[in-house]
């Protein structure tokens, strides 16, 4: 790694004495680092030896006794991580980086080092001849790591130094979750979950995110299960949670648990059917003509997946706009009732999904408008806003657009 | 007693042979011998709630919504049949009876019965006809006929209207012949041929009747008094989906 200092190099190249000048050291490649380039240099006192200097091709020479030595700075060893974090029973590498005196950078030194890893307790940590660490228990332990000889660079003295280096770190074998099953859940609702991993201990504690209670169930032997109610509160923040576990004062990596917020509805394809009423009475006993179109509304989450959850309560408000050419002085609606100058409320009322978290819903309209002269025509439409509520929660940015007309009922649009 | 002959006689004529087997299924259900039922309920209505749910018996209820018929009940029956289940729940609440029908158990304050304020006592109206429609919306429909006969203001001719009806189960469409039958008879044939299998009138305990006269009434869903022009109100449950039970406090 030493190499020629760079101002000497630099004044060299700016015009030094003919006679000062020797040949090119031949170079000698690397089999560790093909980045590093060895060669064999004599030092500025005359003493030659061999050394790792290092010798860029492209500056072909080097200058006698201006030269000083540049290599690693000793003391500028340490380990890429520390402490070093293990989920037990996988394998995470670790490194040793230094200070390059003559790049004037940290560079990756591992390459210093192979053969020379050891742990102070095998028990919870091993490591192999690369560096790489397997965490066999949850706890802590040290790393100490012991260079071959390297040659360094020492303050205000031109010459390199073979010595060796150690440095030593920490490691934190912490637990490890596989999975977590399910992986979501539905704001305001409990879901009972299962986690798998490793080194989850007898009594560990699992922190699934923001707004999130938990209650443990039942923890196997093996410390490999963790059966726990998720209780998501209705101010939990949507979308993933990190969720952890955590056995002693070691803390797993995190998983994301996502928390579903009803935020649409979408037809299911294949369930839609429009049937004409030729001949149809309203209520007040008025003969008329009219359509049902029944369909499978799907509730889905912000992300537009579904939310496959049976009972959520659901209710809607139809608010009529400015055409109503059919007629329709209020709609009858699931949750029935009036909000402000609307038909319907929010729920609850009964009204519950199924286990696919989906619904069937019926639109109905018989108008006399449509009947005129004893036969079913076209009267134009009645069009109006339906605002679903999903557990109280208005699906606001999904407020669809009701068309009633005499042989068709459009939902926005279609 | 007189009472309970004018409520058999309202039921005689919805007797057909399909309601004779409907009859002899709910008396055997009645009938069975239960091992041990524990109930926790908070009212009337809820216990008997629970029970239909429970041994699967359609039941219609007609309760005023007071103190008195909110009273906790918890009991534990040992070797005893849901008809004395039953018939122990109503006894623990004064002036309420319990009679079989053909198809429904019903559960209602005596002095209600025969009460002129009682929509339950109109007759469905000739044009009103259930074809190919699922139970929840043709109750819907029941409703919103029995809201035009004693609103105040009825729709306006040449008024169109519009039914918004969703449900999470699983309906199978109905043919049925209701005209004719009282509201109260229409609402045992649409529990005992639909899915949902409890019917319940809510009678509000404010003296104050709608203008046309009929009594008030509630939903068990909020406690908050619905304006005239949503008068009738009643609860059309399934046992496959929740109970209400938000509302189920006394005032």
């Amino acid at each position: 790694m030493g190499r020629v200092n760079r101002d000497a190099l630099a004044a060299d190249q700016a015009g030094g004495t003919s006679d000062e000048r020797v040949p090119a050291p031949p170079l000698l490649y690397s089999p560790v680092n093909s980045n590093k380039w060895y060669s064999h240099r004599v030092g500025p006192s005359g003493s030659s030896r061999p050394n790792t200097s290092s010798w860029p091709p492209a500056y072909g020479s080097a200058t006698y006794g201006c030269a000083a030595c540049c290599s690693w700075v000793p003391t500028s060893f340490s380990l890429f991580y520390d402490p070093l974090g293990i989920p037990v029973g996988d394998g995470v590498p670790q490194g040793v980086e230094g200070f390059d005196g003559c790049e004037l950078q940290y560079e990756d030194a591992t390459y210093l080092f192979e053969s020379g890893w050891s742990t102070a307790n095998p028990s919870i940590a091993t490591v192999d001849t690369h560096g790489l660490h397997t965490g066999m228990g949850v706890g802590s332990t040290t790393t100490l790591v012991t260079s071959e000889p390297i040659e360094v660079q020492i303050p205000h003295n031109t010459h390199c130094f073979l010595e060796q280096r150690s440095v030593e770190g920490n490691d934190n074998i912490t637990p490890n979750i596989a999975s977590i099953s399910p992986a979501q859940g539905l704001i305001g609702t409990t879901v009972y979950v299962t986690i798998i991993g490793s080194g989850f201990g007898s009594s560990p504690t699992v922190n699934p995110g923001t707004g999130i209670g938990v209650t443990i169930n039942y923890v196997s032997g093996d410390g490999t299960e963790i059966q726990a109610n998720f209780q998501i509160f209705a101010t939990a923040t949507g979308g993933n949670q990190p969720a952890t576990v955590t056995n002693g004062n070691q803390t797993s990596n995190a998983v994301n648990f996502f928390v579903q917020i009803p935020t649409s509805l979408s037809i299911v394809p294949g369930t839609d059917s429009t049937t004409a009423e030729s001949g149809c009475t309203t209520s007040g006993q008025q003969s008329g003509c009219g359509v049902t179109r029944t369909f499978l509304y799907q509730v889905n989450d912000q992300s537009g997946q579904p939310i496959r959850v049976a009972n959520m309560a659901f209710g809607d408000v139809i608010c009529t706009t400015s055409t109503n050419q059919l007629n329709l002085t209020g709609y009858q609606t699931t949750c029935g009732g009036t909000t402000g100058s609307c038909s319907g409320t929010s729920g609850p009322c009964g009204a519950f999904t199924d286990a696919n978290g989906q619904f069937t819903e019926t639109l109905l309209v018989c108008a006399p408008a449509c009947k005129p002269s004893g036969t079913c025509t076209t009267a134009g439409q009645t069009v109006s806003n339906q605002t679903w509520y999903i557990n109280g929660r208005a699906l606001s940015s999904d407020i669809k657009s009701l068309s009633y007309q005499c042989n068709k009922i459009l939902v926005n649009g279609a | 007693m007189r009472a309970y002959f004018l409520f058999l006689l309202l039921f005689l004529p919805a007797a057909v042979a399909p309601a004779q087997d409907q009859s002899r299924d709910l008396r055997a259900q009645l009938d069975a011998p239960c091992l041990i039922y524990t109930l926790s309920a908070r009212g009337l209505a809820d216990a008997v709630m629970r029970v239909s749910k429970e041994f699967r018996l359609p039941a219609g209820i007609e309760w005023v919504r007071d103190k008195r018929s909110f009273k906790p009940l918890q009991r534990t029956w040992n070797s005893e049949t849901p008809r004395q289940i039953l018939s122990s729940i109503v006894r623990a609440y004064p002036g309420y009876a319990l009679v079989v029908g053909d198809s429904v158990i019903h559960v209602f304050r005596r002095d209600l019965l025969a009460d002129k304020g009682n929509f339950l006592n109109l007759k469905v109206p000739d044009s009103f006809t259930v074809h190919r429609q699922r139970g929840g919306l043709a109750n819907m429909r029941l409703r919103r006929v029995v809201q035009n006969m004693i609103a105040a203001s009825p729709s306006p001719p040449g008024a169109g209207e519009a039914f918004e009806y969703a449900t999470g189960i699983h309906e199978k469409p109905l043919t049925l012949s209701l005209a004719g039958l009282t509201i109260r008879e229409a609402l045992d044939r649409l529990s005992s041929a639909s899915e949902h299998n409890i019917w319940v009138v809510t009678f509000s305990d404010d003296p104050e009747s709608v203008p046309s006269g009929f009594r008030r009434t509630l939903t068990l869903w909020h406690p908050t008094p619905l304006p005239i022009s949503q008068q009738p109100v009643w609860d059309f449950l399934a046992w496959a989906e929740p109970l209400p039970t938000s509302s189920e406090k006394a005032d």
